[in-house]
């Protein structure tokens, strides 16, 4: 943080230590009338268990019986070289999803991150986990990608829209740390950590194919 | 005991006074000053120190929020004592900015400072007046009592992303409100 703006985090520290007692009383004794988030939660577990054990069990024999009426038709649908099926297009976080498994990731602790090693790496955070995969060091030619990524007009997030489950950060080797998901702006770099955030931007095709590539 | 009970203790100068602060206040303080300093020893000093800050308040104060009192000292025990470790951490010009400080006449804010900060603080109240209860606890709980985010969490019945998107929005709306008073 730079000298003027943790000055003036001191001073907000210092102010907030004024807030009114009735606020601070307020806030000692406050007790929700919202039901407890793990019963919800559970429900919702059970629901999806069911739903997932009933797709199963329908789609299984359905696609068995529909393979079995038509023998000729092709198992899977390829696309064209040099095209894409939009429909079929992952997704930015099934991309990260898959960053667990991937053998270009490695889990890793927090303490144990390397901001100053001097390789450029992607770094992928479950946000219910906790859980870090760092990359491996990326390529001069997957860097240049990501240099285009930086300057593509991403779109912008919905207001609307839900926090993603994973997050993703470019370590880039010398203490920096930037995001494809937050606009490129001058404030949006980070030093030696990975910052908080809530996502700005849409990652474009050219990081997505990155991720892909990777995972 | 109820509060006014406590404050009549502390007036008749009977030190009960402090062992049913402790009693009534204790625990909420030292995990106040936990969450400031991340030590358990640091933080049972602080609320030591709250004790005596309050001895030393009551007469002449007279508050009607005992809690709140006792919070508002040790909360600023607390960051004191961790600025003045970080600097003695940071060693080189830290600590030597830490000694110089022995040489500044009077280093308490001038009264530009003092205003400036009391603006800060109404514009603050201004802003958590205007907000839902909800939300407003949630201020509270994370930037003046330093509650980490899981524990504010459990207690508003809310996820974890749940809260970190809202504070994210409640810091997003109190940066245009002081914007809006050219303050900071």
């Amino acid at each position: 943080m730079k000298r003027r703006d943790q000055h003036r985090a001191d001073r907000l520290l210092d102010a907030i230590g004024g807030i009114n007692d009735s606020f601070l009383d307020e806030a000692l004794n406050y007790r929700t009338a919202r039901p407890p988030i793990r019963h919800t939660l559970r429900n919702w577990i059970a629901v999806a268990a069911v739903a997932a054990i009933l797709l199963f069990a329908v789609t299984g024999p359905l696609s068995r019986i529909l393979k079995t009426d038509t023998p000729n038709a092709p198992t899977q649908e390829q696309p064209q070289e040099g095209t894409k099926l939009p429909t079929s297009a992952p997704t930015l976080s099934a991309l990260l999803e898959g960053c667990a498994e991937s053998p270009s990731f490695a889990k890793s602790a927090a303490d144990e991150l390397n901001f100053f090693d001097g390789n450029v790496r992607l770094t992928v955070e479950n946000r219910s986990s906790g859980e870090l995969f760092v990359s491996r060091p990326l390529t001069a030619a997957e860097q240049s990608t990501l240099a285009r990524e930086f300057r593509a007009n991403g779109k912008q997030v919905a207001a609307n829209a839900s926090p993603e489950e994973y997050r993703v950060w470019v370590m880039l080797g010398d203490g920096s740390v930037v995001t494809p998901c937050l606009n490129p702006t001058v404030g949006n770099v980070g030093g030696a950590v990975l910052f908080d955030y809530e996502s700005e931007r849409v990652p474009t095709d050219l990081f997505l194919d990155l991720l892909s590539d990777l995972t | 005991m109820e509060d006014f009970q406590i404050v009549k203790l502390y007036w008749a100068r009977n030190e009960l006074a402090i062992t049913e602060s402790d009693r009534k206040y204790g625990r909420m303080l030292r995990q106040l000053s936990y969450s400031c300093l991340s030590s358990h020893q640091d933080a049972e000093e602080c609320v030591n120190d709250t004790w005596l800050d309050a001895w030393n308040a009551m007469p002449p104060q007279r508050p009607t929020h005992l809690g709140a009192f006792l919070a508002k000292i040790t909360r600023r025990i607390s960051i004191d004592r961790f600025r003045r470790d970080h600097r003695q951490k940071r060693g080189g010009l830290g600590a030597i900015t830490e000694e110089l400080t022995d040489c500044i006449p009077d280093s308490s804010p001038t009264p530009a400072d003092a205003y400036e900060n009391k603006r800060l603080t109404q514009a603050i109240n201004r802003f958590l007046s205007k907000l839902p209860d909800e939300r407003r606890v949630m201020f509270v709980q994370r930037y003046f009592y330093a509650a980490p985010i899981s524990q504010i969490a459990r207690e508003l019945n809310l996820s974890e992303s749940n809260v970190k998107v809202t504070l994210l929005r409640l810091r997003e709306a109190l940066r245009q409100e002081l914007g809006k008073e050219d303050l900071l």
